[in-house]
């Protein structure tokens, strides 16, 4: 217990040292640009971030945000294990989708945006940009996973005759979902990224990245800020069910 | 009965497995015993029906089998408990629980049946892919050198406990080892194999009785592991 506190004490002190360090720095180049208008201090930003927090709209934006974002991510998340799932199966499935992986990888972001943008719209482009993005990314882990499946455990379910449902479950998802769990984390914060460039290239009513581009054509720069606080706290919130998911597959190693 | 007839198993041009022919008695413990790279695994994968790209015919090794690795090969995001149970989908699910836990006590492992693999020492794992074997349906088992890893006093009391529960259930028994005592005090009959050679260069009938051999040394026991000595180093 003393030794867990410790450790706890520990964490909390290295975030609480990063983050002075970070409003120092930032404090700082703003006393040297010495234009608040320009490159608010600190301050100034957090007083406007309380601003943002008095707004009557200001869980609307937030969770509609959020909501475009997760649904992106959920899609692409079953997309991708039922699809890797299917190459075990049907393996032509994955040489078919590997060009096509391959040319969404190489695409600039922007380029899916926009296309997107053009094709769906402002409303749904957001939540399908997000797909796009991360669908690659969970797809490759997915596929990573089932080639690396331990080729002697299924040699022994083989001769065990485990049925072919039971090696699914027993075996191929565990090994995916390690390496999904990997992949997931920076999955959530590259969909929040795209979610909140596509919203504010479409200016989606109601959404982060429409905030950031008023606060821009108003040369708002401290609302620029604030409003990237709300996107980071927004990527931190989705951030702890995909921890807790990851953490419920993987409690076995964590037992000593 | 089982009949091995003209087996023979190449990778590329060259012959693993050279025309092997020999049978053996249900109910019997054969130890196959020979240098390394001799053939031995790639004959028990053979028998056990985990590789088929041989030629030759093989009678009486169709039914379900259960296999000892030479690594426990168990699931590490799966408990004790669930390791074993994975194996029994053939039977109703509450005979399962019963032969889960009668087959950790086997091996004397009833107390961790809630441990996930990591958690036990690797002649622990081991016991548990016995208990595996031991668990699942079938009267034929295989095991690929199953003390490797374990040290000579986690041998012996194996040893102790294999060799009853075999008898008890009447198991035919495919035992590969490079360990000439496992393999005279384990085999009824103790198949050589010799180096570059592959096929059995003899077959020596133990004719000391399995009781006797749980004993310990006995001269009987010291004669046989001469015997197979000298066939060994020839």
């Amino acid at each position: 217990m003393k030794a867990f506190i410790t450790q706890e004490n520990n964490k909390i002190f290295e975030i609480a040292v990063g983050v002075f360090f970070l409003l120092l720095f930032w404090q700082i180049i703003s006393m040297v640009v010495g234009n608040n208008v320009l490159f608010p201090s600190p301050l100034a930003t957090i007083e406007k971030f309380f601003e943002i927090l008095q707004r009557p709209d200001i869980f609307k934006i937030f969770s509609s945000t959020i909501i475009r974002v997760a649904i992106g991510l959920i899609l692409a998340f079953f997309f991708a294990i039922f699809l890797g799932i299917a190459s075990i199966y049907i393996p032509i499935i994955e040489i078919m989708f590997r060009p096509l992986i391959s040319a969404i990888k190489a695409m600039p972001n922007i380029s899916i945006i926009v296309q997107i943008i053009i094709w769906l719209g402002t409303l749904r482009a957001p939540s399908a940009v997000s797909f796009l993005v991360v669908f690659p990314l969970l797809y490759s882990a997915v596929i990573e996973g089932i080639k690396n499946v331990d080729e002697s455990l299924l040699e022994m379910a083989n001769l065990y005759r485990v049925s072919s449902n039971s090696q699914l479950k027993n075996i191929y998802l565990p090994s995916v979902i390690s390496y999904l769990a990997a992949s997931f984390g920076a999955a959530v914060g590259l969909a929040v990224k795209m979610v909140i460039a596509a919203e504010y290239l479409s200016h989606t009513p109601s959404s982060i990245g429409e905030r950031i581009y008023f606060s821009r054509i108003y040369f708002d720069m401290s609302g620029v800020m604030a409003w990237t606080i709300v996107a980071i706290i927004t990527s931190l919130v989705l951030e702890v069910p995909s921890k807790m998911i990851t953490k419920h597959f993987s409690r076995w190693k964590d037992e000593k | 009965m089982y009949i091995i007839n003209n087996l023979t198993r190449c990778f590329g041009d060259q012959e693993i497995l050279k025309n092997v022919n020999a049978r053996f008695a249900n109910g019997k413990i054969i130890t196959i015993l020979g240098p390394s790279g001799c053939g031995k695994t790639t004959l028990l994968r053979v028998l056990a029906g985990l590789d088929i790209d041989y030629t030759g015919d093989l009678i009486g090794f169709e039914q379900a089998n259960s296999f000892v690795f030479q690594q426990a090969r168990l699931l590490p995001w799966k408990t004790v408990y669930e390791n074993i149970e994975i194996v029994l989908e053939s039977l109703e699910s509450k005979n399962r629980n019963k032969r889960v836990l009668d087959a950790l006590s086997m091996v004397e492992l009833g107390h961790i049946s809630h441990m996930y693999p990591k958690q036990l020492s690797g002649g622990m794992q081991q016991r548990v892919s016995i208990a595996r074997a031991f668990a699942y349906p079938s009267k034929l088992m295989f095991l690929d050198e199953p003390f490797q890893s374990l040290d000579f006093d986690l041998k012996q009391r194996l040893m102790k406990l294999l060799l009853p529960l075999w008898s008890k259930e009447n198991y035919t028994v495919f035992l590969v080892t490079h360990d000439v005592h496992v393999a005279a005090i384990l085999g009824d009959s103790i198949a050589i194999m010799g180096k570059n050679k592959g096929e059995f260069i003899e077959i020596i009938q133990n004719n000391v009785s399995r009781e006797k051999r749980l004993l310990g040394l006995s001269e009987e026991v010291i004669s046989l592991e001469n015997k197979i000595y000298q066939f060994i180093s020839q």
